[in-house]
């Protein structure tokens, strides 16, 4: 190889070096379960970080405001299966079509001073989740009846 | 059933190690006969492997729910198609899957194979047995989908059904479309291998798995593409790529078997660049198992990772072993390997390549490192997750570089740029994309706000000027073609057969710069939502969405549909009426799914998403997105398919005789 390649290699080398370590330090969040956050909820208020968790109660509230639908739900800590901590997310948005009790989600905001999470965005497992875990059988899966369906936005019979 | 498609592969099990061992007794021994000996086992194998598929196709649509995997991927209302492709929904169905997609490949490429060649074929057999070996062990051994319910369980009335996000369209072909593409490396790998280890690397392999490559090639950019259409459709949040962890190991590979394609084609014209290619090739089957490992182990934390499970840790095993294999042969052979060729000038066609491949090389690096970064902080103590922003920006300007050196090497010549060329292609090309870009930041057709916005400009700026080349190669050859007298038909031979991977190359450029438009418009996206009462409307830049009507759809036995109906305005006329819709599955997921309603033109499409209502009051809640120039994704992706037809013809005209001169 000629040293003008070398040069070359190096320079676009180096220009990458510093993108990927500018950026990766800027776009590096704190990656917390509920039991990481309510262990030292203080060191995060206001900072933008990733919760993980189990929806726990999917429709807390719905509420239309000139912003669009807020939604109010609680998430659990997926790891800890007795007593786990919980926590109240608050997010305005489109929820994903796999968002519902149980699902596993991913959610990115900031903790307010109330201790209520707000969400900018959320991610729910996606379809190939769906394999079904250990001694989970789908004769337990009860066939439930057709309901009237009212996906509304203030009341709920679910 | 289940016990038939089990013992099927147990024998296929069996058999395939007899192939094996004849494969090595055949290199031992130099006997033809124990070569043709392995071939037939590994034959016979195969078609056992497809009898065992189509059995548990079979199971699931004859609903036999006494098999476990049966049972959690269908129901009896899943229609049939769906019920076929249920077979690659979950983990060890898709293992089955890949198992018998090898089986097919491995038949279909003895079959298209030179008789007459015997000193690479044993080592393409072992090779191959192994890999097979691999994943029937896997299949039989971990991860069974012929599992029953034990005596003591309960048999379910039901299947528990397909999600219902799994049953559209792309979803038939992309999970396919990908497995093609993976074990299409598998192939081509085998004849790697066996060439390092013969020491016969000349340009015999490449000629001889180029086709393999090639539809490799084109299945993985196919499915990738609608993995992301997809993506699009039926997720319904208005975007297509979120570097999801998945996704990236879908990406990654891609991107070095470009690289690599680009390489073979000019180890093939120039005979250099014998380092590269075979390098090339490792990276991108590697890739392909450490993409399998990262989507199937659980070790990463993705929104679409499978079930967690061990057999993640087989994969890295096998990665293990294949690397150190492959560098253990590229540094035995690397004396071999060596091309003599010097570069007179820095300003060479070849060293467009040098650039490109490595540009590719660091775009993965970009994509891996911030895929692992979590994971490699994890075992420092610390949890961190990053931002799709990071890949975003980071990648971008390596993407752009691609696209630059994509229009370069065309205009650039061998060795050295020539006078000639640097004057009345470079040069003009240059100017008139100056001038381009010039017009578009005064006419301000696009607003320049952040970074992004800027790569997109870029892109553009980029795309204009791989087009303004790609116009000057097919000008010159038109005019090449005219003086020469040509027929329209040898005109067409001239340009897609004899010069295919010039010209049809141009084409297949061509659709890839379709898709860094596409990929340009998504930094300008807006989005707006609105609750509407009947009759009132949302408006969006020159759009306006009335809300007319609400109605439940209760005549599929499978869903209840609720859509709403709404008139879509452009500058104030009617022009259409847009149906987003959700669907509630009846079966015992009970999956919701939102269908949004999309209108698309070749400048931007109007995206809308019901995300809510009330029948009772007349209510609905809509999400309006706008995504500009995003259609030019999924036409670029279909230019590339079209235009990659004539690659393959070449070698149905030469190959017997190029194969012969390469001595192979």
């Amino acid at each position: 190889m000629n040293k003008k390649i070398i040069i070359a290699m190096i320079l676009m080398l180096s220009t990458v070096g510093y993108l990927i370590s500018a950026s990766f330090i800027n776009n590096k969040i704190s990656y917390l379960s509920i039991n990481d956050l309510k262990a030292s909820p203080a060191t995060f208020i206001g900072k933008e970080i990733k919760i993980t968790g189990k929806v726990l109660n999917d429709k807390l509230e719905e509420k239309l405001t000139s912003d669009g639908k807020i939604y109010k739900f609680e998430i659990k800590d997926k790891m800890v299966k007795k007593d786990p901590a919980k926590l109240t997310v608050l997010y305005t948005g489109v929820l994903p079509d796999s968002f519902q009790e149980n699902a596993d989600v991913v959610c990115t905001g900031e903790l307010n001073k109330n201790g209520e999470f707000i969400a900018s965005s959320i991610i729910a497992k996606c379809p190939s989740k769906y394999e079904t875990q250990g001694d989970e059988h789908p004769e337990e899966i009860k066939i439930k009846k057709k309901e009237p369906l009212n996906n509304n936005n203030t009341d709920h019979k679910e | 059933m289940a016990l038939i498609g089990q013992i099927l592969l147990y024998l296929a099990f069996i058999i395939l190690i007899f192939s094996i061992i004849y494969s090595v007794l055949a290199i031992k021994k130099k006997s033809i006969k124990y070569i043709n000996i392995s071939k037939y086992l590994i034959i016979s194998s195969s078609f056992l492997i497809w009898t065992s598929t189509i059995s548990l196709v079979y199971a699931f649509v004859t609903n036999d729910y006494t098999i476990k995997f049966v049972a959690h991927y269908s129901d009896s209302t899943t229609g049939f198609w769906y019920k076929v492709s249920a077979l690659w929904a979950g983990q060890s169905g898709s293992l089955l899957f890949w198992t018998a997609i090898l089986a097919l490949f491995i038949i279909i490429m003895l079959f298209t194979y030179p008789k007459k060649e015997n000193i690479m074929i044993p080592h393409i057999l072992w090779f191959l047995g192994l890999s097979l070996l691999f994943f029937l062990y896997i299949v039989l051994f971990t991860s069974n989908p012929f599992e029953v319910f034990s005596m003591k369980e309960k048999l379910p009335m039901d299947g528990v059904g397909l999600n219902p996000q799994l049953q559209t369209f792309s979803m038939l072909f992309h999970p396919p479309l990908l497995y093609f593409g993976y074990v299409g490396f598998n192939i081509v790998i085998a004849f790697a291998f066996a060439a390092l280890i013969t020491n016969k690397l000349d340009s015999g392999w490449l000629i001889l798995s180029r086709n393999w490559a090639l539809i490799s090639w084109l299945f993985l950019t196919i499915g990738n593409i609608l993995g992301a259409q997809w993506a699009y459709t039926e997720l319904g949040w208005g975007g297509f790529w979120a570097w999801d962890p998945v996704e990236n190991a879908s990406f990654i590979p891609w991107l070095t078997s470009t690289a690599y394609i680009h390489s073979a084609n000019l180890q093939l014209k120039r005979g250099i660049f014998k380092k590269w290619t075979v390098s090339l090739i490792m990276i991108t089957f590697g890739l392909t198992i450490l993409g399998t490992f990262i989507t199937r182990s659980g070790f990463i934390d993705s929104v679409h990772a499978f079930a967690k499970s061990t057999i993640g840790w087989y994969f890295i095993g096998f990665l293990i072993v294949f690397t150190l294999v492959s560098v253990f042969l590229i540094i035995f052979r690397l004396k071999e390997l060596k091309t003599d060729a010097k570069l007179d000038s820095f300003f060479s066609r070849e060293n467009t390549y040098v650039f490109a491949n490595m540009a590719f090389l660091v775009g993965v690096f970009i994509v891996l490192f911030g895929t692992l970064a979590p994971n490699i902080f994890k075992a420092m103590g610390e949890k961190i997750s990053i931002n799709q922003s990071y890949f975003n920006e980071v990648f971008s300007p390596v993407g752009l570089f691609i696209l630059l050196l994509m229009g370069l090497a065309p205009a650039f010549s061998w060795k050295k740029i020539t006078k000639n060329n640097f004057q009345k292609r470079l040069l003009p090309a240059f100017a008139l994309t100056i001038i381009f870009t010039i017009a578009i930041i005064l006419f301000k057709p696009i607003m320049i706000k952040k970074i992004a916005n800027i790569y997109s400009l870029l892109a553009i700026s980029l795309s204009f000027f791989n087009v303004i080349i790609i116009i000057y190669e097919f000008s010159w050859a038109f005019k090449h073609l005219k003086k020469e007298n040509y027929s329209f038909k040898n005109a067409l031979i001239w340009l897609f057969v004899k010069r295919n991977s010039k010209y049809a190359g141009y084409l297949v450029h061509l659709g890839m710069v379709m898709i860094f438009i596409g990929l340009s418009g998504t930094a300008f996206n807006t989005e707006k939502s609105k609750m509407l009462e009947l009759n009132q409307s949302l408006k969006i830049e020159n759009y306006e969405l009335k809300f007319k009507k609400i109605y439940l759809d209760s005549s599929n036995v499978d869903k209840d549909q609720v859509y709403s109906v709404i008139d879509l305005y452009k500058n104030n006329k009617k022009i259409d009426v847009l149906k987003p819709h959700k669907n509630f599955y009846n079966n015992a997921i009970e999956g919701v799914t939102s269908e949004v309603s999309i209108y698309s033109t070749a400048i931007k499409d109007l995206y809308v998403v019901l995300e809510g209502f009330d029948i009772d009051k007349n209510l609905i809640f809509i999400r309006a997105y706008i995504n500009p120039l995003i259609i030019w994704l999924w036409i670029g992706g279909l230019v590339i398919m079209i235009s990659s037809i004539p690659l393959f013809f070449r070698k149905v005209l030469k190959e017997t005789k190029e194969a012969k001169e390469a001595n192979v």
